[in-house]
């Protein structure tokens, strides 16, 4: 089948999706209103709260929502054929995902901008806040574990790659300094940045460096320290400025390359029910996780997004919009990677290097616009090591918050920012050495997706509290729910406690076995803390019309 | 034409947002931490943390008049993990 037909489920997806469905429910289920002030114009400081421009807002919002995840997710569930990726992604997103990041940013935004520690604390119970603090903790280690081994494993292996990634770093340094420093025009500052980065990138197909595995991971991890410890201004916000040149340029190129080179997909459709990872329900639906939907995005939108929101009317272009958006870069994701490979094979004997699959698949597809294959192939593997590291320097920095925040009581040490750090930089090491990467990204996804069925818990909650059709909300809630619960449960007792009891990578997979027994356990006490508190909501609901009735007679 | 210039306007909007608008909200919420530690240092008793202030202080009062309601809450305002991941 050619790939341009791929092209148009997603036309459908995004018309019907975010035209007519996402427009249907956000009028009639959630009432938005452009009459209504927004926390941003209610409680405007300048900075966190602050009426920002629609376009503006999906622009960063599309930023912070998009990394290596909508790429890597839908490479390895290929395995079950290009068709379940396509179908989940296009429905997922269509039912479900869109929703989750709308009703997020709407929850907040009806909650006078509260996060969802707040909203969790009082629509459902106080220790739920703790319960998700803790739940967000693991969660953030799943994530660090899984991007740390993409990265190193992406930069071990392609020798082209580690000199324009430590030009990268260089050039965020120094555009950290341009701009807060010397005050450096902002137009000058980037084009050095660009013309820096990309001369690095043609360096490196010539310059090849080749480093082995333990040390690219000891040198993320020390990046990872100087990243969490060092202000945002100096390094991190410079750094995704920088890099974010490449990643925008490999989409649109590669998007161009697609269009222009119409490859047929060589992969089959459909493999079977079972592979070696596992049984396509649960698996593939927390595997592909961004692209269908993703928790991260009910945090990006219940914080940030949520305080800058100016008017209601533009809460589905902005939040919709974005994930529409990311579920078009994992379409891409599928093109490149269905019509990279001669047969299944091929394709086999790479998907524990995702980079490596994306790399060969959208440096061919960029080809077809002129650019040579070499330098196509860099650029191709410098844009999945940038997202991904991008990913991997924020979460250090809110896992050093998050312990913090959960130990800092009990454990006056852990609020030293430089011990927090090493001591998730150690957790981390030790479970990317130890683990088997397959399965940790398994977990990250079933973490993930389970995280965003916890958010589409409190959307409920809050449709059941003010009296609204709370079914558009509830039913992808379960379907997610009891996907991601049966996708850990599968994965800790089918595959890594036999793995460790076989002797294979014992401790890696016996801790991560632990740690996704221990999400599991959280988010049944937060189920069943939901369940309570839907139950009360509900018989607040019934007692309405027999006051009413009381009242009239 | 209008409707030229609003899609030009919102595609400059779009990539304002994409490339730039992180970084300029990074360099507010510096310059905002130090506006908000100045007037702290000048109105941290209206809050009851107690503090001694001088003549210099009280003449910048007027000044503050305006934020003082953003202010009050940005101090008070209760923060947690999910608040201070977009601190820097």
């Amino acid at each position: 089948m050619n790939s341009l037909w791929v092209l148009l489920w997603w036309v459908v997806i995004v018309v019907l999706g975010y035209w007519v469905y996402a427009r249907h429910v956000a009028k009639s289920i959630f009432e938005v209103d452009g009459n209504r002030a927004t926390p941003a114009k209610m409680y405007m400081d300048g900075v966190d709260f602050m009426p920002t421009n629609k376009n503006v807002l999906y622009g960063f919002q599309l930023n912070s929502i998009a990394g290596a995840a909508p790429i890597i997710g839908p490479i390895v569930a290929l395995q079950w054929g290009w068709l379940p990726a396509l179908l989940w992604l296009g429905l997922g997103v269509f039912f479900i995902g869109w929703l989750h990041d709308f009703s997020s940013a709407m929850v907040s935004i009806r909650n006078d901008g509260e996060t969802f520690g707040a909203i969790s604390y009082k629509l459902i119970s106080p220790r739920a806040r703790k319960i998700l603090l803790t739940f967000v903790y693991f969660y953030l280690l799943l994530i660090a574990c899984a991007f740390g081994h993409v990265i190193t494993s992406g930069v071990s292996g392609n020798a082209a790659l580690p000199l324009p990634l430590l030009v990268v770093i260089g050039v965020a340094f120094l555009v950290g300094h341009m701009i807060y420093k010397a005050k450096t025009n902002i137009i000058v500052t980037t084009i050095v940045a660009i013309v820096l980065i990309f001369f690095s990138i043609w360096v490196g197909t010539a310059v090849n460096l080749k480093f082995s595995y333990n040390t690219i991971l000891v040198c993320v991890l020390i990046f990872g320290y100087f990243s969490s410890i060092m202000p945002v201004w100096r390094f991190i916000q410079p750094y995704n400025y920088a890099s974010v040149y490449v990643v925008y340029f490999g989409i649109i190129a590669g998007v161009i390359g697609i269009i222009i080179g119409h490859k047929p997909m060589t992969l089959p459709a459909f493999t079977s029910w079972g592979t070696a990872v596992g049984p396509l329900w649960p698996l593939l639906f927390v595997t592909i996780a961004c692209g269908a939907i993703s928790g991260w995005h009910s945090l990006v939108s219940s914080t940030a997004t949520s305080r800058q929101i100016e008017n209601e009317l533009d809460i589905r272009p902005v939040t919709g919009g974005a994930m529409f958006a990311e579920f078009t870069i994992s379409i891409i994701a599928v093109i490149v990677c269905a019509t990279a490979f001669s047969d299944s094979a091929a394709y086999m004997a790479q998907v524990k290097n995702p980079v490596g699959i994306f790399v060969g698949g959208l440096g061919g597809a960029m080809t077809a616009i002129g650019i040579p294959v070499s330098y196509a192939k860099a650029t191709a593997g410098m844009m999945i090591i940038i997202l991904a590291l991008t990913i991997v320097n924020l979460v250090f920095r809110f896992m050093k918050v998050a312990t913090a925040e959960l130990m800092g009581d009990a454990v006056g040490i852990s609020k030293n920012p430089h011990v927090a750090t090493i001591v998730a930089l150690i957790i981390t090491f030790v479970l990317i050495k130890t683990g088997t990467w397959l399965y940790i990204w398994v977990l990250f996804g079933g973490a993930n997706q389970l995280m965003a069925s916890l958010a589409l818990l409190l959307v409920t909650l809050y449709l059941v509290q003010k009296s609204k059709n709370y079914k558009v909300a509830i039913y992808p809630m379960f379907f997610m729910y009891a996907t991601t619960v049966c996708a850990l449960i599968y994965m800790a007792f089918f595959k890594l406690i036999p793995g460790a009891l076989a002797g294979k990578k014992v401790f890696g997979n016996s801790f991560a076995a632990a740690v996704a027994i221990l999400l599991v356990i959280l988010a049944l006490i937060l189920a069943y803390d939901g369940w309570k508190a839907f139950q009360r909501y509900r018989a607040g609901e019934a007692a309405a019309p027999a006051e009413a009735a009381k009242a009239r007679a | 034409m209008n409707k030229a210039f609003s899609w030009i306007r919102a595609v400059g909007g779009y990539l304002n947002g994409f490339f730039l608008y992180g970084l300029m909200r990074g360099v507010h919420e510096k310059r905002q931490g130090l506006d908000m530690l100045l007037m702290t240092s000048v109105l941290a008793r209206t809050i009851g943390f107690p503090h001694l202030f001088n003549y210099y202080h009280l003449r910048l009062i007027p000044f503050y008049m305006r934020a003082l309601g953003p202010w009050k809450r940005n101090v008070l305002r209760e923060r947690d993990l999910f608040d201070r991941m977009n601190d820097g």
